[in-house]
C-alpha cells in the first residue's frame, strides 16, 4: 500500500480496468501481485506466438508471461521502459522486440495505463506489431527473418483481437 | 570571506560548463569543487566548447581548473548524476549545465530533498538564448517542476534496452562558443552571488538572454500548491552507517522494519545473459541500471524489472550487510518503520 494518494487512486483505476479486460478477453489472464491496490501484475497471454526450439526451429506457442510493475515515482519521474514491463517467459520466444527479461514496447509516458501496455503487448507478442529495425531490435536474428517473412506477407500471426467481439445486436 | 565553500558542476565539460571552469577556479569564495560530466571528448566538441582535450570531460576540465588556482580542491568524476550517491549532493551549492530534462529532473529531486540551493543554465541556438534559472534551498520556494505539466513530463528522455550502452541519446544543442560562454558568464555571476549571501527576496528566479535580439526578460517564479515534486527536506542524521553494518544489526538499532536506499531500488530477480538461469539475490540497483553481476558466475546478469522492489523488507531479509547489497560511501539509506524514518549516510 502507498502512501500517495494520488498513485493508489491510479493504481485502484488500474486494477479495475485491468480485471475487467480480463474478463472480457479470451486471450488474457490477469494475476494481480499483493498489496491493496496491487503495483505489480503477471499478464499472461493465450495467444499465438513464435518460439525457437533447441534445434533452431520456429514454431508457433500459445502461452506467454509478462510481468508489469508501476515503480513509486511511476506518475512523476523518468520512466524506465525496461523496468515497468518484463517478458517473464518462454525464454526461448522468438520475436525482434524481445530478448527476456526484455521487451521493448517502445516509449512509455509517465502514467501510460495497465489496459494500454496490455494492448501494445499483445500486439508485439501476435506479430501485430513488430519492428525490423536492426539497429532497433533486440534479437538480430529474428529482426533479419521478420523482415522477411513480414514480406511475405505472414504476419500477424495471431489476427484474432484481444477484447472477445461484443455479441450481434448487443449495445456498443 | 568564507572561503570554505563547496561547489558542485554537473555537466562542467559541455557548451557552457567547459566556459564556466574557468570563472569558478578564480572566484574566492570557493573552496572545494565537484566537478561531474558522463561524456569524453570528441574532436567535434572543439566547435563550441572551451579547454577541449582527450579524455574524461571531468577531468580535462579538473587539470584546467588545478592550473589556473592550484590551491583549490578539486575531485572529478566520470558519472551520469542519476548514478551517483545521494550524499556527493550534499555541497554548498549545486550547479548544473546538463543537456537533458532527465537529469534536471534528478537534479530538481536533489536539491529539494537536500535543501541545498540549485542553479541551473541552458541555450537555445535557435534565436540566441541563454538562460539562468536560481531556485533556493527553501521548501517554500518554487522548484522546477512548479511549472511543469503532463507534457513536460512526456519529454523527459527515456533509456531503451535495445539502446546500445542504455545511456540517453541526446541531441546536441547546436549552440555556438559565444552562446556558452554568454551563459556561463551569467551563471558564475549568480553563482558569486549566491555564494556570498548577496540576494534579496524579490530577485527574479530566471533570466534569459535573447542575443539575436539584443533583449533580456527576468522572470520571477510561484511555489505550486499541487507541484508533482516533494518539497519537503529529508533530514540527513549527522551519525553516518558503516558499510559493514549487518541487516540485522541496523534493524535492531534503528527500530526498523525496512531498508530504502535514496536513489535506488533493490532487484530480487537477476537474469544470467550466458545460460539464462534466473537468481534470486537482493542487491541494489541504481536508476536507469539494467544489468549487474550475476551472484554466482559473475558475468553480466540483466535485472528483471518485475523482481525490482523500491524497498526491503527488514523482517524478511536479515542476512548480508549494506555493502554486500551494493551500497557504497556517500549513498543515504532510509530506515524506516510504521511510524518513523530515519536517514543516514553510508560511510567507509
Amino acid at each position: 500500500m502507498t502512501s500517495d494518494p494520488i498513485l493508489t487512486a491510479f493504481l485502484t483505476t488500474q486494477r479495475d480496468e485491468g480485471m475487467a479486460l480480463a474478463a472480457a478477453s479470451d486471450r488474457l489472464e490477469l494475476h494481480p501481485g499483493r498489496g491493496e491496490p496491487p503495483d505489480r501484475y503477471i499478464a499472461r497471454f493465450r495467444c499465438k506466438g513464435l518460439v525457437r526450439t533447441r534445434s533452431g526451429e520456429i514454431v508457433e506457442a500459445d502461452d506467454f508471461q509478462v510481468g508489469i510493475w508501476f515503480p513509486p515515482n511511476y506518475l512523476r519521474g523518468p520512466v524506465e521502459p525496461f523496468e515497468i514491463v518484463s517478458w517473464l517467459g518462454p525464454t526461448n520466444v522468438f520475436h525482434p522486440n524481445i530478448r527476456a527479461p526484455f521487451l521493448c514496447v517502445g516509449r512509455l509516458n509517465p502514467g501510460t495505463t495497465l489496459v494500454d501496455l496490455l494492448y501494445q503487448i499483445y500486439e508485439i507478442v501476435s506479430y501485430q506489431r513488430v519492428n525490423p529495425r536492426e539497429d532497433d531490435a533486440l534479437d538480430l536474428k529474428a529482426c533479419v527473418w521478420a523482415r522477411t517473412e513480414r514480406a511475405l506477407g505472414r504476419f500477424p500471426v495471431d489476427r484474432r483481437p484481444l477484447k472477445r467481439p461484443a455479441p450481434k445486436g448487443a449495445a456498443a | 570571506m568564507n572561503s570554505a565553500r563547496r561547489v558542485m558542476v554537473a555537466g562542467i565539460g559541455g557548451n557552457i560548463g567547459s566556459h564556466l571552469a574557468e570563472h569558478l577556479a578564480r572566484m574566492p569564495e570557493i573552496g572545494s569543487l565537484v566537478l561531474i560530466d558522463r561524456d569524453s571528448y570528441e574532436p567535434r566538441n572543439r566547435d563550441n566548447q572551451a579547454g577541449v582535450a582527450r579524455g574524461p570531460k571531468a577531468t580535462v576540465q579538473a587539470r584546467r581548473v588545478r592550473l589556473l588556482n592550484p590551491g583549490l580542491e578539486v575531485v572529478s568524476q566520470m558519472a551520469d548524476v542519476e548514478q551517483l550517491p545521494f550524499g556527493q549532493f550534499r555541497v554548498d551549492l549545486l550547479v548544473s549545465c546538463v543537456d537533458n530534462r532527465r537529469a534536471r529532473l534528478h537534479l530538481n529531486q536533489v536539491s529539494r530533498w537536500l535543501g541545498v540551493p540549485w542553479l541551473d543554465a541552458g541555450v537555445l541556438a535557435d534565436g540566441g538564448y541563454a538562460r539562468v534559472t536560481r531556485f533556493s534551498g527553501d521548501p517554500t520556494g518554487p522548484c522546477l517542476t512548479c511549472g511543469w505539466g503532463p507534457r513536460d513530463y512526456q519529454l523527459v528522455e527515456q533509456r531503451y534496452p535495445c539502446q546500445k550502452g542504455r545511456g540517453l541519446a541526446v541531441p546536441a544543442t547546436g549552440a555556438s562558443s559565444a552562446l556558452g560562454a554568454l551563459a556561463a558568464a551569467l551563471l558564475a555571476l549568480e553563482c558569486q552571488r549566491v555564494l556570498r549571501g548577496d540576494l534579496t527576496a524579490d530577485r527574479p528566479v530566471d533570466f534569459v538572454v535573447a542575443s539575436e535580439r539584443w533583449q533580456a526578460t527576468a522572470t520571477q517564479w510561484v511555489r505550486n500548491p499541487s507541484c508533482q515534486t516533494e518539497h519537503a527536506v529529508r533530514r540527513i542524521d549527522p551519525r553516518r552507517v558503516p558499510m559493514g553494518t549487518s541487516l540485522t544489526e541496523a534493524a535492531t538499532e534503528y527500530e526498523a522494519t525496512t531498508l530504502a536506499v535514496v536513489g535506488g531500488r533493490f532487484a530480487h530477480r537477476l537474469m544470467c545473459r550466458r545460460c539464462g538461469t534466473i537468481r534470486g539475490a537482493p542487491r541494489l540497483v541504481r536508476t536507469g541500471e539494467a544489468s549487474l553481476r550475476c551472484p554466482g558466475c559473475r558475468r553480466p546478469a540483466a535485472v528483471v524489472g518485475f523482481g525490482l522492489e523500491a524497498e526491503l523488507d527488514l523482517t524478511a531479509t536479515a542476512r548480508g550487510t549494506l555493502e554486500s547489497l551494493g551500497c557504497v560511501p556517500g549513498d543515504v539509506v532510509a530506515f524506516s518503520n510504521k511510524s518513523d524514518v530515519r536517514f543516514l549516510e553510508v560511510s567507509q
